[in-house]
């Protein structure tokens, strides 16, 4: 029996001819949110570069030095600012009369002419409760339909599969 | 360069040049291309479909996120076959289930697991008559299939489900060519005893 050729043939056709089966569906996604994706090629050469500065001596002094600099000056200021107090308190005074409150103003102004000018364009309008009901609703459907239209826009190509 | 729109008729290693370039479509790709083989044989492998897709799942994840491992010199398939096929393996011996059930799979206890677990075939026929034929002549032949020993089974399934020639076989099993060789031999021998019924 198990040497018969035809028998040894029709075997290969049929184990020829077993199916392969499908995952479930979401198999990939499921696969894709445990795969960590290196970030794009400049992404990584920047990176590189930046741990190479780092390790590079020069970069190293430079730093340091940046750092020192930084910590002196600091130093200094709260050492002026502690010492005159009263010219200093006068110094904030004067930006806060000549600066800070003119500042305050113009963005105020500039606030309620924009609202203002807002309840201009709509005051017009009269709308009954069940119109103003049916424009809302129709804006959340719009709302609806674009996040649906903006998620099937991003899903990635499906492009058929070479076996 | 290969482009993101050529990407299906782009080779494995193409893909694999661009997915290590950190472009996701080329890792989604090669999950593409290969979701349907590797599960198919860790199913054979298995015969549990949750089981197998969690093999499948851990198999890819190793592999994609393994890319910049993988050396062009050896095709991408073997290495993906691989993976798959030692993940099974794996299991297999950790569960000591070298002999599997004949209806369902070997963790079925109950006859909603031998259902679930039993594998579905018969999904490419035509007519309802069709369907129970290649059905119950299916079911006979992965039930043969079912009964031989791992490592024969692994290499039924890829000489002839996958269509991998048998050099391809033997670096994919690790074993020589003439190991790969005599085992298919033996597992058609047996597959012959198994099937005789319907085979005449």
């Amino acid at each position: 029996m198990t040497d018969n050729p035809i028998h040894a043939e029709i075997l290969d056709r049929h184990l020829d001819s077993l199916p392969r089966f499908d995952p479930s569906p979401g198999f990939e996604d499921r696969v894709m949110t445990r795969v960590l994706v290196p970030p794009p090629s400049w992404i990584q050469s920047l990176q590189r570069r930046a741990r190479s500065s780092v390790e590079s001596r020069r970069i190293r002094w430079l730093a340091f030095g940046l750092l020192g600099t930084s910590a002196v000056s600091l130093t200094i200021l709260s050492t002026l600012i502690l010492a005159n107090p009263t010219p200093l308190s006068r110094a904030i005074a004067w930006m806060n009369s000549a600066l800070g409150i003119p500042a305050w103003r113009a963005f105020i102004g500039v606030v309620s002419d924009a609202v203002r000018g807002l309840y201009v364009c709509l005051s017009p309008l009269q709308l009954s409760r069940t119109a103003a009901l049916f424009v809302s609703a129709v804006v959340m459907g719009l709302l609806v339909i674009d996040v649906l239209a903006l998620r099937l826009a991003m899903r990635p190509n499906r492009m058929a599969g070479a076996e | 360069m290969t482009s993101f729109s050529d990407l299906s008729a782009a080779t494995d290693q193409e893909v694999v040049e661009l997915a290590r370039k950190a472009d996701e479509t080329a890792y989604r790709e090669l999950l593409r291309r290969y979701q349907r083989p590797v599960f198919s044989l860790i199913y054979r492998m298995v015969r549990d479909r949750e089981l197998a897709e969690d093999l499948s799942q851990e198999t890819f994840v190793k592999v994609l996120n393994a890319l910049d491992r993988y050396r062009p010199e050896y095709k991408f398939s073997s290495w993906v076959f691989k993976i798959a096929n030692n993940a099974a393996i794996d299991h297999l011996r950790r569960k000591e289930l070298d002999t599997l059930s004949l209806q369902g799979g070997p963790d079925a206890t109950t006859p909603e697991r031998v259902e679930a677990t039993a594998l579905q075939l018969g999904d490419h026929t035509e007519s309802p008559l069709d369907e129970l034929e290649a059905r119950e002549l299916g079911s006979t032949i992965e039930r043969a299939i079912g009964q031989l020993r791992p490592e024969y089974r692994s290499c039924i399934i890829l000489r002839h489900v996958e269509g991998r020639p048998y050099d391809e076989i033997a670096v994919i099993l690790d074993l020589p060519l003439g190991t790969v060789k005599t085992y298919i031999h033996r597992a058609r021998a047996e597959l012959r005893e198994s099937l005789e019924g319907i085979l005449d």
